[in-house]
């Protein structure tokens, strides 16, 4: 996000949520199993990539 | 080279206008000094060579440190220590691929040059473990002797003229924190360390936001930083790719010790997949947004993007990584127990300051 503001590019609305989305998780992911958080986070980062590809065919 | 400078003393920097400055790689530079170690510039885009990528494995084993050293005791100090020495061995390295931008690494001279960097960041890396204990005063003085090592070289080969008088600044500075950092690694009380090493490493991270100032010399102008800017990204992307490979190496050795049951092997394939997801993030959108960027710059532009974007923007980014392949390494060595607070800021606070950067 840095980069891109730093390029003058549009900043990526997704990247925007996902970190927001992280930072708010981590005291939920605190009482939660690895195998669990990390699954979700996989999930995020994974919906991402997605978000991102679908927004730069666009 | 001491030859070539004193036989030619005034003619070696080329004034040339700035023709060639957007879009299209330099066909020759008006800063730059032509000399036999100077990376050729007239032959479209220059590619990191076979040294360089030599060079890098010495970060490997370095990057691979400083997780180790994490995970051997994740706490805020834990945190504080390996943050402070990552910044350090990034700064290392960047300023080296700064240096090979110019200095062309296929010379039996910079090769020298790249040998002496590589042999003192080996010592910081294996002075990791210990870097804020009884192995921090090799560890501050590998890194002040390489900085003012290689900076010192670039003074001595290049003859009078703009480029030299950058470096002699450059230089200055690295002389100028260097009692900081040797002192940190003598006294023996670790508040006092972290004084005077952040006072260190702080005017080193300073130096290029303030042009490298000097008090009666003045600062040196962005329009004299002119870099290949190709070259440039592909060395920071390809660091970015050993900081991912010492992700995938830590988690595949961890299910490896840890054995491999069912819950282990997923968590290997997830966090296999998060790795994967960061190198598409970056390289998918970040890496060539930029370089692109940097392509259709002038060659002031060039200089300023590479300092912001590459030197300090990529910081977080690397760090990001670090700390991720430290968060997958938790879970795949204890998958089914809760994270608890330092895990869970660790896996869900890494890739968040990745995607910062």
């Amino acid at each position: 996000m840095a980069c891109a503001a730093r390029i003058g590019q549009a900043q990526s609305v997704p990247r925007a949520v996902a970190v927001i989305a992280l930072l708010a998780a981590v005291p939920l992911a605190a009482d939660a199993d690895g195998l669990v958080a990390s699954g979700v986070l996989t999930a995020v980062l994974a919906a991402l990539v997605v978000a991102e590809q679908l927004r730069g065919a666009s | 080279m001491n030859d070539e400078r004193e036989a030619e003393p005034q003619t070696a920097c080329h004034p040339r206008p700035l023709a060639y400055a957007r879009g299209v790689a330099a066909p020759s530079s008006p800063i730059v000094p032509e000399l036999p170690i100077i990376r050729a510039r007239g032959e479209g885009e220059q590619r990191a060579t076979f040294f360089e990528l030599f060079f890098d494995l010495v970060y490997v084993f370095a990057v691979t440190q400083l997780s180790h050293h994490l995970l051997a005791e994740i706490s805020w100090s834990g945190t504080a220590e390996t943050a402070f020495m990552l910044v350090a061995l990034y700064w290392a390295w960047n300023y080296t691929t700064w240096m090979t931008n110019w200095f062309d690494p296929d010379t039996a001279p910079v090769r020298l040059v790249l040998v002496f960097v590589m042999a003192a960041s080996l010592l910081m890396a294996v002075a990791i473990p210990e870097g804020f204990g009884e192995h921090a005063l090799l560890f501050a003085c590998a890194y002040s002797g390489l900085q003012i090592g290689r900076n010192a070289f670039v003074v001595v080969v290049t003859p009078r003229g703009l480029f030299n008088e950058n470096f002699r600044q450059i230089l200055a500075w690295s002389v100028l924190s260097a009692p900081l950092w040797v002192a940190g690694g003598l006294v023996d009380t670790e508040a006092l360390r972290w004084v005077l090493w952040l006072g260190a490493l702080g005017l080193d991270l300073a130096a290029p936001l303030v042009t490298y100032w000097l008090p009666g010399v003045g600062a040196t102008a962005m329009s004299q930083w002119q870099i290949e800017g190709a070259h440039f990204g592909e060395r920071f992307q390809l660091f970015v790719i050993i900081v991912l490979g010492e992700s995938i190496v830590l988690a595949g050795a961890t299910a490896s010790d840890t054995g491999l049951s069912l819950e282990v092997v997923a968590a290997l394939l997830l966090a296999f997949l998060s790795s994967t997801a960061l190198w598409w993030l970056y390289f998918g959108q970040v890496a060539g947004r930029v370089l692109e960027r940097m392509r259709a710059a002038t060659a002031e532009e060039r200089g300023q993007i590479g300092r912001d974007i590459y030197t300090y923007l990529h910081l977080p980014i690397v760090a990001g990584i670090v700390l991720v392949a430290v968060g997958d390494e938790l879970v795949i060595a204890h998958p089914t127990d809760a994270l608890h607070d330092s895990g869970a800021l660790v896996a869900f606070g890494a890739p968040a300051l990745f995607l910062a950067g």
